[in-house]
């Protein structure tokens, strides 16, 4: 893995809008082209084979969860408990997650992973790779996301309670709309009729329990950017319970066990010594050096990293009140105080392409910017 | 199961796997939705700094198998990006009681989901 320094295109920010990427620079530069990540053949191949067994994994995981009915370590309420068994049980279908890695000295270990509503999606799958276009045609990527979308959406369509599938997020905020966006496209044209409905505008008829959409017609298949420990703690949350339509809500509720961060506890101890694993425990443990993470937190909120006693970064932020996690410091590697993580998409059941996003501090947060990649010939 | 690798994106797997992994894509990329209507909505989402409330043509009914996403006819940027409180004005009532649901004539109740005012990314 390099990074190489380059010179941006002359228009860049014309060029990505008129793509339809509008956040590249929302306060500070978040697409930056100015630099590339190269990766050799063989690193794209071990990436890759380390996402496929993450995800197995996980899935091992959320069974060994409801097995060992594990909802209180992960700050989940005891009421959802059988509605997330029933989502997993009776199959309801996911769409994505990203691994977030730390790719170090040949070693590639997992931070976290974004199960539930993962960002940078449209401009991992799409922008990047009209980047390399214009950048050097001749060289490739680790990338077929766009293609993944698509052929998934394509084969969800015979799993989905209704033809037409509804997409929510919330309102006045750009990056979720595209990223919402660019994913309705895709079921577009995997053949999907798509309905956009904002989630202040999801409707509940207390009458016959269902959920509705602006023209009151029942919503039965939805996918949401939105956490589902938020969309459980709505006051729309308990409507869930007793929806008549048991509407099918994309990502499913058992995701809710892989985006928490309990879980990396979960997959040490069901994997100790996993090559791509860090050790991580529900309470803190010997470790010399470690990050205390939040269960829920995002974007690298009330986060901290810890080594010899000593505090070296801390993020601030509203989150912690629902536990924490320690799981051992890896260090990211420093390209001259620039330090990436590989964000790796599993789409359907497989690895799909990365996209890396650098930041100047050790806690990847929301001031992080997106670096685009290609494969060495 | 879904969760079945076997089952799984069956069209796809018609080129062999060393093929897909890496992403040679089609020569070009079919945004329906992305390339048109999101530009769009950038352009006039710079427009809230002056606190104007610029609109487009877009629509996302525009669009062929999109079975209607402006129920209202609006912009997807008029619908997305509008400010809330003006928006809430126009299309509901005052909450009727503490909550904060609103009630329409259908009996329906709104509001209901998407307490969090901040974005979603992770």
């Amino acid at each position: 893995m390099e990074r190489i320094s380059i010179t941006a295109r002359d228009n860049w920010q014309e060029i990505v809008e008129i793509q339809g990427f509008g956040y590249h620079t929302p306060d500070v530069l978040y697409w930056d082209e100015t630099a590339y990540y190269s990766f050799g053949p063989e690193e794209i191949d071990g990436i890759e084979k380390a996402t496929g067994e993450l995800w197995e994994m996980c899935l091992d995981a959320v069974q060994h969860v409801i097995d060992k009915h594990l909802y209180p370590d992960f700050h989940i309420p005891e009421q959802f408990a059988g509605y997330i068994e029933r989502s997993w049980t009776e199959d309801y279908p996911a769409l994505y997650g990203r691994f977030d890695l730390a790719y170090n000295q040949g070693q590639l270990k997992l931070l976290e992973f974004n199960a539930d509503t993962p960002t940078s999606l449209f401009e991992a799958g799409i922008i990047q790779w009209l980047w390399l276009q214009d950048f050097n045609k001749e060289m490739d990527q680790f990338n077929s996301i766009h293609e993944r979308l698509v052929g998934h959406w394509r084969f969800l369509i015979d799993h989905l309670r209704s033809h037409t599938i509804h997409f929510t997020c919330l309102k006045q905020t750009l990056e979720d709309l595209t990223n919402l966006e660019y994913i309705r496209d895709c079921a577009i044209q995997a053949g999907l009729d798509t309905k956009l409905v904002f989630l202040d505008d999801i409707g509940w008829n207390p009458e016959i329990k269902v959920f509705v959409d602006l023209e009151n017609l029942p919503i039965k298949s939805i996918f949401k950017l939105y956490p589902w420990e938020w969309l459980i703690g709505d006051e729309f949350g308990p409507n869930l319970l007793s929806d008549k339509n048991e509407s099918l809500w994309i990502e499913p509720a058992w995701k809710m066990i892989l985006s928490n961060k309990a879980i990396l506890p979960v997959l040490w101890k069901l994997f100790p010594d996993h090559p791509h694993l860090l050790p991580a425990y529900i309470c803190q443990q010997e470790m010399n050096q470690y990050v205390k993470k939040p269960l829920l937190s995002r974007e690298g909120s009330n986060v901290e990293i810890v080594v010899n006693g000593i505090r070296i970064q801390a993020t601030g932020g509203e989150y912690g009140m629902e536990g924490f996690i320690y799981q051992e410091y890896f260090p990211l590697p420093d390209f001259d105080q620039n330090y990436p993580v590989i964000g790796s998409w599993v789409i359907g059941q497989y690895p799909a392409g990365i996209g890396i996003r650098e930041s100047r501090n050790l806690i990847t947060d929301n001031f992080s910017r997106f670096i685009p990649h290609l494969i060495r010939g | 199961l879904l969760r079945s690798k076997i089952n799984c994106c069956p069209g796809l797997f018609l080129q062999p796997e060393k093929q897909m992994r890496y992403m040679k894509k089609t020569k070009y990329i079919r945004l329906v939705l992305i390339t048109a209507l999101l530009s769009s909505c950038n352009r006039a989402a710079y427009h809230q700094g002056t606190g104007e409330t610029a609109q487009t043509n877009d629509s996302t009914c525009i669009f062929g198998q999109d079975s209607c996403s402006s129920v209202f006819n609006f912009d997807l940027w008029y619908y997305a990006f509008r400010p809330f409180l003006d928006y809430f004005s126009i299309f509901y009532p005052p909450p009727l009681y503490g909550g904060s649901l609103v009630i329409s004539r259908s009996g329906v109740l709104r509001r209901g989901f998407g307490r969090a005012s901040v974005k979603v990314s992770s």
